[in-house]
């Protein structure tokens, strides 16, 4: 009985000192701080350091190849009877990220993280490209089979029997039947071999034969298939460290070493293609960010960048010496030009280039109720350190004048007067030391978002960008100054130099302007799928340094040859090379440029300026489907534009009068602005431009949730402009009149994307097996890219420039009644060339720069990728990726000629489209995940 | 007799290859967007793998709801400062009945809050969170849904997960817009569709996290339409729809917080339904839920480990 009861008591003592049975919640609440506590969420604070049990690494290995013998022939190759276009391929590489770990030094666990990528790539591809270059008979002075672009005997006048007329009319234009000199062509169309000038004859051991015969008339003979080579191997290191709760690094490095070897033209040493280059790019960036309050983050930047390059370590050797081509002080082939043939020899043979940017940034963003506020300041200092002559060797241009019957076109050829050996201008580049440009940027801005409303928020920004202008670390810079007396004639314009009498080191002003911008986005009908955004802003461009040592002239010199009469007498003979400079270098004289096409920088307060503006509005349908419209308009002026569009030595088109007076140099030059010089040299630096947009747009945007998204992009655009395009500026006096489509416009793109992940497999709606099938139909994905966008304004331009040097561009004239239509344009015919007519010698045309309605051929583009991915354990994955570009294998055409000839030779080639190109190009791609 | 009758039904389910495994179903009784009805075990047909199954439990929106709010935001102060405002306002509103515990995503994974019906924690800790970092998103999901899993197995409440984040593509740790190596290779037409990489993370974590059972709902604060972006957007949307969830994504700031208010109303009215059935030890299984009392929204594929 007594044990019993102890029985019982001890029963009733465990009962009431069980705890009470937990509630669900109680037990879930537990079970969160064990597992959170478990996978390591908790107790400690982002700044701690703490080593995950196990840290986990992530990555890829890749690899990309493609192989001609996955494509298709393109199609400019098999045009030309060609069945094989090289191409090898292989990229290939690894990426590497997780916590830092230095074994016994170091344990990031969550505080240092790194990602390391490499990534290699060895190339061959093969270019090709269609020229033209002399037969085999004009080599050797057989000119008695040479035709003009219209078929007809083209002759050679032999410019040793050059005479006056005695009878020529001065008060009549000069014509066949009015002559003012006379000349004999040779007989029976040939040039005696003895006649041959000796530079020229070794410098042809070096110009390949032609190889095609496309046409017409022995044009289009050259058929370039040859393969560029190229390698390039490069890394990333990116490390995110954090300092504190409220500290963070990033600190990023990128090293990469490329070479491009382009596609030769030529086997030999003349070859004009580019040259080849070792590039050298390295990049490194430290971020600091400090989030002071969780309103408040303050960011500290600094990132150094160099982009190194080095071309034509293959040609340097005295070309010049081995051609007995006498005085030329440099290395690589000497550039031989004779229009329309392929030209021998290159610009920039040999240079070395650094363009090395350093960039620190500070940025201040904070939220105050209904204001958001961003200061950020900014200074940028860019440097190139360049050695890069233009024609270290020379360059020896030759035109038809020579070598036809002056004052008529279509006579002579270019390449009959270098046989000759008589250039009609020659220039070579002596640079004593390379320049070291500096410059810098310093903005400030300021940025305001201000919710005025649930429905309306307004934003608006000002920066104040201050531009110091180009120095030169040795000073070795220099300009022609407009307003300074040349000593020579008395005339203004002399070259000044940088920190030299009363010079500053710049030639340029100190820029600082104010950009404003501004913006609203608004719910108009109180429908938050409904936005209206609208906005406008305005901002100013600095000037670019270019890697040329443009300004620089007196510490490096341009010896420069001029024809006294680029139809009478040549600027110098190939046999009697070029004579001995007048002065050793450094030339530091204000008339030192004198005679030479002089550099010459803008030293008005003139900027860059754009503008722009645009109105949107995007509504969110029903089915994910979101559609957006609206139109923008941008605009600029002051833009910088190049020689083509701007000649502040111009000769105004009144002065056409004196007809083929001005072919006299003497006379020419005296008509210019700055007779010194032969000309100027902006390089695309000088702020003259202007142009003009409007947009429309229609955006279509699918999304769901089944993997695809597509989307549907159709812009309709109208640009005009008063300096694009391929030929340049007609008359440099009315700029109104240069006002036309822009060059590149393009009215229609349209563009399509698509995205999709093939619902196909395991979870996923069908075909959900359970078997070895789903990994047959499981992991496939699509992806697309199509573009079609309609053509470019055509562009035409007469085949003779009979204008005496005034006109550098020349328009076509309009044939009024005539449409420039056809009816089904095609290769045959792509416009109507009975529409146009040459212009008359020493006249304008009246045709504007682009053609305001006829386009060339449209161009689309569709690509497409399809993938297949393999599970490899839950973390890991086996890609492959099949990419068809052009996969339909759709060819573009080409533009058509657009050269119109005078009446009595017309261009039969002219409105003609003679190929089309591309091709299939499919790559494959293997990427192991884990 | 029972227990022996038991046993050969287990020694033959095992020779069968299959066993009895529970699945917690998220399912919702509003999918016409009508009203929510009441569930309950009795009124529920259910099925798994076209054979019969047996409702075990039914949690319905009376029950305790663990919510965890996980904040993900590393870019814009003003979107993100709107998020937590109206999360504020949502969450205040709540019943007592939904507990929350707050994480945060940006540098991994971590805990802020633990979970808790008082207000108060929860909205200091919103309001002290500091918007920096990168983006945690993707790479704190394998965590949180072991947790959230861990929690649904121990106890029987309902478990959601709830991210609202701003992430950006090009703004986490690890690589997943294949960035340019060599600025020299010209011909490089690997990047042609650089969406590859975010599209390869995304079905690896519905391979990894296909097995987990709780609903995960995305708030996305600022959609963007660049392509790579279009794609890690439309990899969370699968993520969302696949593991019994939802996402929405906000073009604009008035969507911010109807986005929030939407995604709490529709977890609070979130039903957990645990059925029970006889399955293969791994593979994936359809189920299908019916009531009489009108149409149900769930998640209708599960993947057994």
């Amino acid at each position: 009985m007594r044990f019993a009861i102890g029985v019982l008591w001890a029963a009733a003592i465990a009962v009431a000192q069980q705890p009470a049975a937990r509630s669900e919640i109680e037990k879930a609440i537990e079970e969160f701080r064990t597992q959170s506590r478990l996978l390591g969420l908790r107790g400690e604070s982002v700044g701690q350091r703490r080593a995950p049990a196990r840290p986990r690494f992530h990555g890829r290995l890749f690899e990309n190849l493609r192989n001609d013998a996955l494509d298709a022939v393109p199609h400019e190759v098999r045009q030309r009877g060609g069945t094989k276009s090289t191409l090898r391929r292989n990229q290939f590489g690894f990426n590497l990220a997780g916590p830092l770990i230095l074994p016994r030094l170091y344990h990031g666990g969550r505080r240092t993280y790194f990602s390391v990528s490499y990534e290699g790539m060895r190339e061959r591809i093969a270019r090709s490209y269609l020229r033209t270059v002399p037969t085999l008979p004009e080599r050797t002075g057989d000119w008695s089979r040479t035709v003009d672009q219209a078929g007809n005997p083209l002759p050679i006048y032999d410019p040793a029997g050059t005479r006056r007329n005695p009878g020529f009319d001065r008060s009549r234009p000069v014509t066949r039947d009015n002559l003012e000199y006379l000349r004999e062509p040779f007989p029976g169309n040939l040039i005696p071999t003895t006649r041959l000038d000796p530079v020229a004859q070794r410098a042809l051991a070096f110009y390949p034969a032609p190889n095609a015969s496309v046409g017409p008339f022995f044009r289009n003979n050259y058929f370039i298939h040859t393969p560029e080579t190229n390698t390039a191997d490069g890394v990333i290191l990116r490390f995110d460290h954090t300092l504190a709760a409220n500290h963070r690094l990033t600190a990023n490095a990128a090293l990469s070493n490329g070479f491009q070897g382009p596609a030769p033209w030529f086997p030999t040493a003349a070859n004009p293609a580019p040259p080849e280059r070792d590039f050298a790019n390295r990049r490194a960036s430290l971020e600091h960010v400090f989030t002071i309050s969780p309103r408040t983050v303050n960011s500290f930047s600094f990132e150094a960048s160099s982009n190194a390059s080095t071309g034509g370590a293959s040609v340097r050797r005295h070309f010049a010496a081995d051609l007995g081509l006498k005085g030329v002080p440099g290395e690589g082939f000497p550039n031989f030009r004779f229009q329309p043939y392929l030209s021998m020899g290159r610009s920039y043979p040999i240079s070395r280039t650094a363009r090395n940017q350093y960039e620190w940034t500070e940025s201040f963003s904070t939220k105050q109720g209904p204001h958001n506020w961003r200061i950020v300041s900014r200074y940028i200092t860019p440097q190139v350190n360049t050695y890069y002559p233009q024609y270290p060797a020379g360059t020896f241009r030759f035109g038809d004048g020579l070598t036809g019957l002056p004052g008529i076109v279509n006579t002579g050829h270019a390449f009959a007067s270098f046989l000759l050996g008589l250039a009609e201008y020659a220039e070579v580049s002596v640079v004593g030391s390379p320049s070291y440009f500096r410059a810098g940027t310093a903005t400030a801005m300021l940025r305001h978002s201000w919710e005025l409303s649930d429905r309306f928020t307004l934003h608006w920004g000002i920066n104040l960008d201050v531009h110091t202008p180009r120095v030169e670390k040795y000073d070795r810079q220099s300009t022609v100054d407009l307003n300074v007396i040349n000593p020579v004639n008395g005339r203004k314009g002399a070259l000044i130099f940088a920190a030299r009498d009363g010079n500053g080191r710049a030639f340029q002003p100190v820029r600082a302007k104010l950009e404003p911008s501004a913006g609203v986005s608004w719910n108009p009908l109180g429908d938050s799928r409904t936005v209206l955004r609208l906005s406008f802003a305005r901002g100013y461009s600095g000037f670019p340094i270019y890697s040329v040592q443009w300004g620089t002239q007196g510490f490096n010199g341009t010896p420069t040859y001029i024809s006294p009469n680029v139809q009478l007498e040549p600027a110098l003979r190939l046999a009697d090379g070029l004579p001995p400079p007048s002065r050793p270098l450094p030339d530091l004289r204000p008339e030192a440029a004198n005679d030479t096409v002089a550099d010459l920088m803008d030293r008005s307060r003139r900027q860059p300026v754009y503008q722009s503006a645009s109105l949107s509005l995007e509504h969110q349908a029903p089915g994910s489907v979101v559609v957006t419209i609206g139109a923008a308009y941008s605009g600029g002026r002051d833009l910088l534009v190049g020689n083509w569009a701007a000649n502040p030595n111009a000769i105004h088109p009144d002065a056409l009068r004196f007809r083929d007076q001005l072919n006299d140099e003497q006379f020419n030059r005296s008509l210019r602005p700055y007779p010194q010089f032969k000309g100027f040299d902006v390089y695309s630096s000088w702020p003259l431009g202007r142009y003009h947009r409007d947009a429309g747009f229609l955006r279509v945007e699918k999304r769901a949730s089944h993997g695809l998204t597509l989307s549907f992009y159709y812009e309709f655009s109208k640009q005009l402009d008063d300096y694009s395009g391929p030929y340049g500026r007609q008359d440099h006096f009315n700029r109104r009149n240069e006002w036309s489509l822009t060059a590149y416009n393009r009215p229609h793109t349209l563009s399509f994307s698509c995205i999709y992940e093939l619902p196909f497999g395991p979870n996923k709606p069908l075909l959900a097996f359970p078997d070895w099938r789903r990994h047959l139909v499981d992991g496939w994905s699509v992806s697309a890219i199509s573009t079609y966008a309609s053509g470019e304004p055509v562009a035409l331009r007469p085949q003779f420039n009979n204008t005496g040097g005034v006109l550098s561009a020349l328009n076509v004239d309009v044939v009024p009644g005539v449409n420039p239509r056809v009816a089904r344009p095609g290769p045959e015919l792509w416009f109507n060339p009975m529409a146009f007519a040459h212009p008359a010698d020493f006249s304008l045309g009246n045709a504007s720069r682009t053609h305001p309605f006829l386009r060339n051929p449209a161009n689309q583009n569709h690509d497409l990728s399809l993938t297949k991915r393999f599970a490899v354990g839950r973390d890991r994955t086996l890609e492959f990726t099949a990419m068809g570009l052009n996969f339909i294998n759709h060819a573009n055409w080409e533009d058509p000629d657009n050269v119109i000839g005078p009446a009595g030779a017309p261009n039969v080639n002219a409105g003609k489209i003679i190929g089309s190109r591309g091709g299939r190009i499919i790559q494959l791609g293997l990427r192991y995940s884990f | 007799m029972t227990r022996a009758l038991g046993l050969l039904v287990c020694l033959t389910l095992l020779a069968a290859g299959q066993t009895a495994r529970v699945l917690r179903v998220p399912v919702w009784a509003d999918a016409g967007n009508g009203p929510a009805e009441s569930l309950s075990a009795g009124a529920l047909r259910v099925s798994v793998a076209g054979g019969a199954a047996r409702v075990v439990r039914v949690l319905g929106p009376e029950a305790e709801l663990l919510l965890l709010l996980t904040l993900d935001m590393t870019e814009e102060l003003s979107l993100a400062d709107l998020a937590r405002e109206a999360l504020a306002g949502e969450i205040r509103a709540l019943p007592d009945n939904v507990y929350i515990a707050l994480l945060r995503a940006q540098d991994g994974l971590r805990v802020l809050v633990d979970p808790t019906r008082e207000r108060e924690p929860v909205l200091r800790a919103l309001r002290e969170l500091p918007i920096s970092g990168k983006a945690g998103l993707l790479e704190t999901l394998p965590a949180a849904f072991k947790l959230a899993d861990a929690i649904q197995q121990r106890s029987a409440v309902r478990v959601a997960l709830l991210y609202v984040t701003d992430s950006n593509v090009y703004n986490y740790r690890d690589d997943y817009i294949n960035p340019v190596v060599n600025w020299s290779d010209q011909h490089d037409l690997s990047r042609r569709f650089p969406e590859g990489l975010i599209k390869e993370k995304i079905a690896r974590l519905l391979r990894q996290l296909a097995p987990y059972q709780t609903p995960l709902y995305i708030v996305h604060l600022n959609y963007r339409s660049d392509r790579v972006n279009e794609a890690y957007q439309s990899g969370l949307m699968q993520l969302a729809s696949a593991l019994g969830g939802a996402s929405q994504f906000c073009r604009s700031r008035q969507e911010i917080p109807q986005a929030v208010a939407a995604a709490l109303a529709r977890l609070n009215r979130m039903y957990r339904v645990d059925v029970e059935a006889s399955l293969r030890r791994d593979g994936n299984v359809q189920i299908k839920i019916e009531s009489e009392a009108g149409a149900l929204s769930y998640r209708d594929r599960f993947v057994l480990p």
